[in-house]
């Protein structure tokens, strides 16, 4: 994990460094009269500085980072389940709420655990019937029509 | 009796139908959430928060405080019975409550759980009853410098607190500071860190950063660990202690209720820390210190008592002070002014309908969780049999339609899978959330305190210090910034004692 930590720390004294490029563009003020950048300019110093500490953490090794995170990690299901919640959020205007919820949950259903398909069906649509219900038809929430027109 | 006179009126609004409604509601939702292991109080509180958008503001006060107190009263049944925390402030139950259980005391272990989370909830309750309002008037007084100091105070302690590293967990709150302040800044009209999103204009919403932080990433986390819930196959009988069971518990309910009480209000503090700290000092108290561990009814009794009283203690700061001490306190502050409530001091004064109608609804509330706790519990544990890889793209899909369902906006939504990722490796590398959500909550607030308060001195940061309550507020902040400074204290921080305890 030391390396891990390592690039983890560049990372935050980068966004660091950006942060404070992009408040000093913004306008930080003074003490007297404080900008609009003026906090965010400060939080990222301090910021900076942290994973600086950290960083110096990591390579003494004062920290108890020799543990390994990714040592049951499938990447391949972690991939497909954040691809298809991305690509959920893309087709939602264009698929509308009913279609793209249904492609989804079919996809995940099974993704999660082998079942049949005639339960995956079931439960996909016993979830949008609920689903629907309770926003749509108690709540009255407006979710995108798409394709279907409803 | 100016106090029981608004009571009183407090009452009037919880037992108006549709309140107890909500009530009713809050609560079984929290003991449906405490029950089931991999979805906590926040995450559910920011699942329903669109929800509560049609509903008047108490109503909705009342059903996300029930969720929040509710929660605490379900964790214990997955603890005792699974062996699993139902939710974070339940991890010391599983210590006893299981091994009673294994022994075949399993109802006595709920039953004492139930009854000893009614008494201090109960009590805390009365505590807040009668603190609130004289905290209030004191907190009249306030100027931006004892606000923004109290704010800082309660950023640190909860660093201080970090089951993980400060440094880390101090940077979560300087990341938490620099999402806050995207947007529009209502000072100058200037927009920060937009980089020409108009979606980005109003800032990134509380609502999407908390479902992603605490829902999405955790059902990310899940997908490597086949839950396996493994339900203890005893029938559950004799849930009503007996009277031996009272003489043992009584005072590990008291010494619960009372530290969990203070713990609340600490900023930072909250029912996981109080949890923790009535188990250790339990086990300090006892003649038979050795025991615990082996299924005694104190183990459970304390820790469960504890974390009741803190649930409801910790929102005297909210409702008084406007400071949320925890991040579940920090989910209800902005529930709160997204329905146009702004908690603090003037509150009371303003919108005495909504206070005293949350605090009448938490002692109907308690009442409902007992009946909902003990004579249903068959009910509760059938909840558990429900398959992990059915309930999670449930929970990805409630998420994912809360978060549309805020704004009518896709970009809602992106932004909660993009915090549900951030989430996902905050947890593996042991960032710590809490701080981060803290720093994003009070941020805009400390920004205007710190603003105000410059501008009031010119310029001097003397105004800090020469204030007696903000000195004394950013004095004990050093004071716990140095503390893991120094070896030999800085591996006595609670934190550090929680996670070798975990």
């Amino acid at each position: 994990m030391k390396k891990t930590y390592i690039f983890a720390n560049l990372f935050w004294t980068g966004l660091a460094v950006a942060v404070c490029i992009e408040s000093l563009q913004l306008q930080i003020g003074s003490f007297h009269q404080p900008g609009p950048a003026f906090l965010p300019f400060l939080a990222a110093v301090l910021l900076g500085i942290l994973s600086l500490i950290s960083l110096l953490q990591t390579l003494k090794g004062t920290l108890q980072d020799d543990y390994n995170a990714w040592a049951k990690m499938s990447f391949l299901k972690l991939g497909l389940v954040v691809a298809s919640l991305f690509l959920y959020v893309l087709l939602l205007n264009t698929l509308g709420f009913l279609l793209d919820t249904f492609i989804l949950l079919l996809f995940l259903f099974r993704v999660m655990e082998p079942y049949r398909w005639t339960k995956v069906l079931f439960a996909s649509l016993l979830t949008i019937g609920a689903v629907y219900a309770f926003f749509v038809v108690l709540l009255d929430s407006r979710l995108p029509k798409g394709l279907l027109g409803f | 009796m100016d106090i029981f006179h608004q009571l009183f009126m407090g009452f009037s609004v919880a037992l108006q139908p549709t309140n107890l409604f909500y009530c009713f509601a809050g609560c079984v939702i929290g003991t449906l959430v405490g029950v089931l292991p991999g979805l906590g109080p926040t995450a559910a509180m920011s699942l329903l928060l669109p929800a509560t958008f049609h509903i008047t503001p108490v109503s909705a006060i009342i059903m996300l405080a029930g969720i929040y107190y509710g929660a605490m009263y379900g964790g214990s049944t997955t603890s005792i019975l699974v062996n699993i925390p139902g939710e974070a402030a339940s991890v010391m139950t599983c210590l006893d409550g299981y091994q009673m259980a294994r022994q075949g005391r399993a109802g006595p272990a709920l039953g004492i759980s139930a009854f000893g989370s009614f008494i201090a909830g109960t009590i805390a309750i009365i505590g807040l009853t009668f603190l609130a309002p004289p905290l209030a008037n004191l907190a009249l007084r306030f100027g931006p410098p004892e606000y923004f100091a109290l704010m800082c105070l309660g950023m640190v302690v909860l660093t201080f607190l970090s089951s993980t590293s400060m440094v880390r967990a101090l940077m979560m709150a300087c990341f938490g500071i620099i999402v806050g302040s995207i947007g529009t800044d209502t000072v100058s009209g200037t927009s920060r860190f937009t980089f020409g999103l108009t979606d980005l204009m109003d800032g990134v919403g509380l609502v999407p950063v908390v479902m992603g932080l605490f829902g999405i990433s955790e059902m990310l986390l899940n997908l490597e660990t086949k839950i396996d819930r493994d339900v203890f196959k005893t029938r559950v009988k004799g849930i009503f202690p007996t009277l031996q069971d009272w003489s043992q518990a009584k005072w590990a309910i008291a010494r619960g209720t009372v530290i969990g009480f203070f713990l609340g209000i600490l900023p930072g503090g909250g029912a996981i820390l109080s949890s923790f700290v009535a188990y250790a000092i339990e086990k300090k108290c006892s003649k038979t210190p050795e025991r615990f561990g082996t299924g005694v009814i104190e183990g459970v009794a304390a820790p469960e008592s504890a974390n009741n009283s803190a649930a409801q203690s910790s929102f005297i700061p909210l409702l008084t002070l406007g400071i949320p001490s925890n991040v579940v306190m920090a989910m209800l502050l902005g529930a709160l002014i997204i329905h146009g409530v702004t908690p603090g001091p003037l509150l009371l004064a303003q919108h005495p309908e909504v206070f005293w109608g949350v605090v009448a609804s938490m002692y109907l509330g308690n009442i409902m969780l007992l009946v909902l706790n003990l004579p249903l519990i068959g009910m509760w544990v059938q909840c558990l049999k429900v398959p992990y890889p059915i309930m999670m793209p449930l929970i990805i899909l409630f998420c994912m339609v809360g978060a549309y369902t805020i704004a009518n906006s896709v970009m809602d939504v992106f932004f909660m899978l993009v915090f549900g990722l951030v989430g996902y490796f905050m947890k593996k590398l042991k960032y710590d959330a809490p701080p981060f959500i803290l720093a994003f909550v009070l941020g805009p607030m400390l920004e205007y305190s710190l603003k105000q308060s410059l501008v009031i001195s010119r310029g001097s940061f003397s105004i800090f210090w020469s204030r007696p309550i903000s000195a004394t507020c950013l004095g004990i902040a050093v004071v716990l910034l140095v503390i893991p400074l120094l070896p030999k204290l800085g591996r006595r921080r609670p934190g550090a004692t929680i996670e070798s305890e975990e």
